[in-house]
């Protein structure tokens, strides 16, 4: 399948996501640097009792524990990440005139709105929507959905789930790769646009998942609805 | 498993959660690790009823959270610990515990809830 090439990111969203997948970089880098620290200070904390319950080497006890103190050094220094889109009003936006507002600026490509009416409104702004729902559609455009299909329905404990199917054949376990950050099956991508949709959706109480239907990757972002 | 306290890890990192688990058996718990949230459910499903549970906040097949209620179902007593590279409130969990935090300061607070709830 070829990936269609007659869409464009809008221009009114591009700052935005260059700051999201900036952002997204470098949290996920955080991210990645605050476990390996984490898990090497509770292993050489491990190490540090053992050590000193055996009361073997003194010299050995020392290099552990001084190890252990810069490590907890390094873990204080490291800033927390500071989200692009905590800046957005926290306002409520349609999933379905988002969707539609990206297919007039995206030059129409082909997007199968399922159940166009439903649901009303989720708590999300609508610009930070429109970045997830962008990076979802981007996401089954490259990967050759031809229609993209997109599912917005509302679920129970008072959520909205937004499905896209995506066309990859994907084999059994694959779905747990999708979310790693900068993983991608088409090589130069960048592999962020599903963390990008995820960030958005968890920043507003909601989630992303991937599950395999029949052979396939279905990308589901569940956000809160907002309230009447 | 030993007769300690059954603390159930849910971590998609191997390596922090092998570190963790041998945090915690030195400190006499009975230690499983689940990778995701459907080995999570599995665990909960089996005769093996937990002391604690520690999430960590995202999992290949969803965030931790997602688990709580299915933690309260399956293990009412349980002490549900969030854990996270980032610090965060523990909203419907028992605590919370930013990852790399200080071990010590962690065990004496989970062990002080979990000995609580054993408590006759």
């Amino acid at each position: 399948m070829t990936p269609p090439t007659d869409w464009t990111w809008p221009d009114e969203l591009q700052a935005l996501a260059r700051r999201c997948f900036v952002d997204e970089a470098r949290g996920a880098l955080h991210h990645e640097l605050k476990n390996r620290l984490a898990t090497l200070r509770t292993g050489l904390f491990v190490l540090n009792k053992r050590v000193a319950k055996l009361g073997a080497d003194e010299g050995l006890a020392e290099v552990s524990s001084l190890l252990e103190s810069q490590i907890a050094e390094a873990i204080t220094a490291l800033d927390p990440a500071a989200p692009a889109v905590d800046d957005l009003d926290p306002t409520s936006a349609s999933p379905a005139d988002v969707i539609r507002g990206l297919l007039d600026a995206m030059d129409a490509p082909r997007v199968l709105l399922i159940d166009p009416g439903q649901p009303s409104r989720v708590a999300v702004p609508a610009e930070a929507l429109s970045l997830a729902l962008l990076c979802l559609l981007a996401n089954a455009l490259e990967a050759g959905a031809d229609p993209v299909e997109l599912r917005a329905t509302t679920v129970p404990d008072a959520r909205v789930a937004i499905e896209v199917a995506n066309p990859c054949a994907a084999p059994p376990g694959s779905e747990r790769r999708w979310l790693e950050p900068f993983y991608s099956s088409r090589p130069g991508r960048p592999g962020l646009g599903l963390n990008v949709a995820k960030r958005v959706a968890i920043q507003h109480g909601g989630s992303l998942t991937v599950e395999l239907v029949a052979g396939r990757a279905a990308v589901t972002l569940l956000l809160p609805a907002a309230r009447p | 498993m030993t007769g300690g306290p059954r603390l159930l890890i849910v971590d998609d990192d191997a390596a922090y959660g092998a570190m963790l688990r041998l945090l915690l058996e030195d400190h006499g718990y009975a230690v499983a690790v689940a990778p995701t949230l459907r080995e999570a459910r599995a665990a909960l499903a089996t005769d093996d009823v937990y002391d604690a549970v520690l999430l960590d906040r995202f999992l290949p097949d969803g965030v931790g959270t997602d688990l709580i209620a299915e933690v309260r179902a399956a293990a009412p007593l349980a002490v549900i610990c969030l854990a996270s590279a980032d610090a965060l409130e523990p909203g419907d969990a028992d605590l919370s515990v930013s990852k790399g935090s200080d071990p010590d300061a962690f065990i004496a607070a989970l062990s002080e809830r979990v000995d609580a709830r054993r408590r006759p």
